[in-house]
């Protein structure tokens, strides 16, 4: 008798949370129904960039071995804009050329050898330094665009181009006159050579390119 | 008479005045085509002549000194621009120009305060044109939207813009300055920049951008090369060209 009223409880209780577990088949078809007129909230909508073709250009660039920054500038004051979006891509692409550099530090570092790295990372940083004065030497503002919103506020891009002939000679020059056997070691190393078949093959792409685009 | 009266009556004709500026000499548009022109402007009871003296020994021969400094602070619209560059020229030599500068043609900018423009030479039998451009013959040139600063057969050019909102003076110098800036950019400056960026649970990150552009060149033979007023939007261009040999930069402090 106590064993079928446990088996009987039992079987109760399994039928309750069976049911529980299966839900409303009722409820779970309104809901698709709703889904199916409302755009969830998480669905992301793809927004305009006033400032695509910049980046296009700058991308370009990066790709064919250059070195471009896009800045991006807001004012009630046109030139304001513009002037602000210059600047601020002046300061990306500085910062660019000092990511340049240590990469270069790190490429030569594994090339000769742990016991130099000291000496390596001071001439290197040292050149840095150097290059950081100059670092503005043939910046050139390649583009810039404008856009105005409803509320007449000014929208600006600019992209900032620097020739990697201009850098590169500039590393050069720099890492010769701070340590001339250092720059001995570097010229015959796979980082100088990296350096060397980047400023030509960026100089093949501009030959290449019509006069207008140049 | 009220005051209000006075001030409307000061106001009809001040808008009335400006507008007569309704043509440009084309000596101020296109300076480039008369060899040995400068242009002077006045200011605050301030000749236009003594202007044209320095900006003849100051385009002819100085030395740029200083750094130009920016704050952002998140997207604040307008920034704070801190210029402290100076233009170091041959006080002696704008001097001695006082009995050889010859007035040429000019116009009044604003009547009210007699501000002026004037074409003036040195030493030559220079004579522009009459010759006047009414505004809406004045074409944009395509300067205007390309590349702030380039170079070309052996010139650098730079582009400076300034709002005609204010003084038409004030913008026109502004944007010549601009020009030349863009000029010694493009040869070389020392840029510095510090980003800091402040996170707190109250905030969503603000962020102050500090920038710096350090400048010492020494240059020779400047010009203005062409100006160019966008009435619609009422911004003033002109275009600056410095030989590429004739520049060099000096030791910055």
């Amino acid at each position: 008798m106590k064993k079928m009223i446990f088996s009987t409880a039992y079987l109760m209780i399994t039928v309750f949370y069976l049911v529980g577990c299966g839900g409303s088949s009722d409820t779970g078809n309104q809901q698709t129904e709703k889904n199916k007129n409302e755009v969830p909230v998480n669905e992301f909508k793809e927004v305009t960039d006033v400032n695509e073709s910049l980046h296009t250009l700058a991308d370009s660039i990066v790709s064919a071995g250059g070195l471009a920054a896009l800045g991006e500038g807001q004012s009630n004051r046109q030139d304001i804009a513009k002037d602000k979006a210059k600047n601020i891509a002046m300061g990306n692409i500085v910062e660019s050329l000092n990511q340049k550099i240590s990469r270069l530090t790190k490429s030569f570092i594994e090339e000769v050898g742990g016991g130099a790295n000291t000496e390596v990372n001071e001439t290197f940083s040292k050149v840095q330094k150097n290059i950081a004065i100059n670092t503005l030497s043939g910046a050139v503002v390649r583009k810039t665009k404008l856009s105005k919103n409803k509320e007449g506020i000014f929208l600006a891009g600019s992209v900032v181009e620097i020739n990697p002939k201009v850098i590169n000679t500039s590393i050069n020059r720099e890492l010769k006159n701070s340590n001339a056997k250092m720059y001995e070691r570097f010229r015959s190393s796979k980082a100088f050579d990296e350096l060397q078949k980047e400023t030509d093959a960026y100089d093949k792409k501009e030959q290449a390119k019509p006069d207008f685009e140049k | 008479m009220k005051l209000a009266d006075i001030l409307l009556f000061i106001f009809f004709i001040r808008g009335g005045l400006s507008a007569q500026v309704t043509d440009l000499p084309d000596w101020f548009l296109h300076p480039a085509r008369y060899q040995g022109l400068i242009t002077g402007y006045s200011n605050n009871g301030t000749g236009a002549e003594i202007d044209a003296r320095i900006r003849y020994t100051t385009y002819a021969d100085c030395i740029i000194r200083g750094c130009l400094e920016f704050f952002y602070a998140n997207e604040q619209f307008d920034n704070y621009r801190n210029t402290d560059y100076y233009y170091y020229y041959n006080d002696s030599c704008a001097e001695s120009l006082k009995d050889k500068i010859l007035w040429r043609d000019g116009f009044y900018t604003n009547l009210i305060v007699m501000d002026s423009i004037s074409a003036f030479v040195v030493d030559t039998a220079v004579h522009p044109s009459n010759l006047r451009l009414k505004k809406e013959e004045i074409q944009q040139p395509k300067w205007v939207d390309g590349p702030s600063n380039f170079s070309d057969n052996g010139l650098l050019y730079g582009v400076g813009e300034f709002t005609g909102e204010g003084n038409d003076n004030d913008a026109w110098k502004t944007a010549e300055d601009r020009a030349i800036f863009q000029i010694l950019i493009n040869y070389g400056a020392r840029f510095g920049q510090i980003t800091l960026i402040e996170e707190s649970l109250n905030s969503k990150g603000e962020y102050i951008k500090i920038q710096s552009i350090k400048l010492a060149h020494s240059l020779q033979g400047a010009r203005i090369m062409e100006r160019y007023p966008d009435f619609t939007n009422k911004i003033y261009y002109v275009l600056a060209s410095v030989p590429a040999n004739a520049i060099s930069k000096l030791q910055i402090k």
